[in-house]
């Protein structure tokens, strides 16, 4: 059940994140693609660049500010936050310590006593938090937390066509925009297929069988759902080449750059100017 | 005819009677010696209708795929327009453009078929790849968009729309291209009754324009609707009928040897007959006391 569940649920997420055509009505939706990536990559760059945590706090704020003023929407802002101290904690932890990052103690966490070792290394006699850990966590948390939300800004207000479209126009390979194309549409699909292989294998059974049955199964379905997956992509590919595909992926050039759209980029090109020099005047 | 019919007429270029296909002695196998077609040959002219009957495997789906181009025989030519199908014809400026422009092919699954993110994209797709200038491709979308009245659907992921809605992006994807010859895989299968209906007067609409169409189907109604020629494979592989739709479905005896119909036994009156039959709306229901 759980797993029928997880898969469902996958499901849903991905064709409601994925196939919705429309992303938002604000005025960040309307800036062109390509303005918008290179605006946003700006940013982005900014935030590997700024090292005092006053400018990335200010950064931050900023994105966030985007993110509310582009209608992205409160709640899923906060299913991506969720996920920021979640995993940029698990990774940060080690260097808030003594371990890593020498400094002032701020909070002891174990005594283990003198002489300990680890490996070729040695383990200082108190574990503690320092001061100077904590400005690298938080150093670390406000860069990932800036360029996640500027990353959600740009997913969540532009087209994801559109967004391909903007790429490609700005020099990345035709093929490997269609392949990320192809495979955002085709998850959809997949997870579609495996919970249908759920279900029919949940339909013929009575008793829950022994771990090593279950094992079995689930390699059975596995080689069953990327048979089927062959199978799809040969019938595209037939597909495309019955309308003359030739290797070589064209696309209409749609939209062009106006007025607002330069305004925007050199609004935000100009901000990460201004918080790289006074993080370096700080 | 709507201004946006203009876009069918392209195929009324074809002549009428111009040799199209010419299948001669064509055998296809499939890896691991598994046999897809023996020894077919026949031939199709500009403007026909004509069916490809069979049961399931018998290999309906696989001539379709040889006359797309897309197989190639193992054993034995075809001939497509003249010109031999080989990997090089096919994948060869200027045949291979020529070819693909000429030649539509509808998918059984709509899913594969459908691989763009709108349902404009999907329609531009083909056009663009002919190379056709911008302003031509957007002229051929919007005609097609409006044929098909799916104007709504446009900024749709295919992925998103309804089965019989995808049927009809599949199909307005290859009428984009102005093919004047269109292949169809077991089209009218896995669709509601209207939908079914939609497609067979659409099917007439661009035979009419002088679009030749091959269809593969093992349903009966459907082809009686939509083709007045057949083309029967067997469950051996092999072409066993090339006539008459007509007459096809008048001679049970060859429906039943290539398992198209099945024999049935029920009770009348206390008496047991046994006689072949048919689960579509086209039923013969004359029993053989």
């Amino acid at each position: 059940m759980a797993v029928r569940r997880a898969l469902a649920g996958l499901a849903e997420a991905l064709a409601g994140e994925l196939s919705s055509p429309a992303r938002s009505e604000s005025w960040l939706a309307r800036i062109e693609p390509r303005a918008k990536v290179l605006g946003i990559v700006a940013l982005i760059f900014g935030t590997s660049l700024l090292n005092d945590l006053l400018p990335l706090a200010a950064l931050s704020v900023a994105a966030v500010v985007l993110a509310l003023s582009g209608r992205t929407g409160l709640r899923r802002l906060a299913k991506v936050w969720l996920g920021v101290p979640l995993f940029s904690l698990a990774i940060i932890l080690p260097a808030m310590t003594n371990l890593v990052t020498q400094g002032s103690p701020v909070a002891v966490i174990c005594h283990i006593g003198p002489g300990a070792k680890l490996g070729p290394w040695s383990i200082p006699d108190t574990i503690a938090i320092t001061s100077s850990g904590l400005v690298v966590a938080g150093r670390f948390l406000l860069r990932v937390f800036a360029s996640v939300t500027l990353a959600f800004v740009l997913i969540a207000t532009t087209d994801h066509s559109a967004l391909l479209n903007g790429l490609r126009r700005l020099g990345m390979p035709r093929a490997f925009g269609m392949v990320l194309a192809m495979t955002q549409r085709y998850l959809a699909l997949l997870l579609r297929t495996a919970e249908e292989i759920h279900l029919a294998k949940l339909s013929r059974t009575i008793t829950a069988g022994s771990l090593r049955n279950e094992q079995r199964w689930v390699a059975a379905g596995i080689g069953s759902l990327f048979r089927r997956t062959h199978r799809l992509m040969q019938e595209v590919h037939d597909a495309m080449l019955s309308r003359g595909y030739d290797g070589d992926v064209r696309a209409t050039c749609k939209s062009r750059l106006r007025i607002s759209d330069g305004l925007w980029l050199a609004c935000a090109i100009a901000v990460t100017a201004a918080l790289i020099l006074s993080d370096r005047l700080l | 005819m709507r201004p946006a019919q203009q876009n069918v007429k392209v195929c009324m270029e074809s002549r009428l009677n111009e040799l199209i296909y010419e299948v001669n002695g064509a055998d296809y196998w499939y890896p691991g010696n598994v046999a897809g077609l023996r020894g077919i040959a026949f031939s199709v002219r500009a403007g026909e209708r004509v069916a490809v009957l069979g049961a399931n495997a018998s290999g309906k789906s696989t001539l379709l795929h040889l006359l797309d181009g897309l197989y190639l025989p193992s054993r034995g030519d075809v001939f497509a327009f003249g010109t031999k199908l080989t990997w090089e014809s096919v994948e060869t400026p200027p045949f291979s453009r020529q070819f693909r422009q000429r030649v539509g092919f509808l998918f059984q699954n709509s899913d594969a078929q459908l691989f763009c993110a709108s349902v404009e994209d999907e329609l531009a797709f083909g056009p663009l790849q002919l190379r056709l200038p911008l302003e031509e491709v957007s002229t051929r979308v919007e005609d097609t968009l409006q044929l098909f009245g799916i104007e709504h659907l446009r900024e749709r992921s295919p992925q998103t729309l309804s089965g019989g809605e995808k049927k009809k992006v599949a199909l307005a994807s290859v009428v984009a291209c102005s093919p004047s010859v269109i292949l169809l895989d077991e089209a009218g299968a896995d669709l509601d009754p209207r939908t079914q209906q939609w497609l067979v007067e659409f099917l007439d609409l661009l035979h009419r324009s002088g679009i030749t169409l091959i269809s593969a189907s093992h349903d009966l109604s459907f082809v009686a609707e939509t083709a007045d020629r057949a083309l029967i494979l067997s469950e051996d592989h092999r072409l066993v009928y090339d006539g008459p739709v007509k007459d096809a479905l008048a001679d049970l005896d060859l429906l039943l040897s290539v398992n198209l119909i099945h024999a049935h036994s029920h009770a009348h009156d206390g008496e047991v007959h046994v006689h072949p039959h048919l689960h579509e709306a086209w039923h013969n229901h004359e029993h053989e006391r």
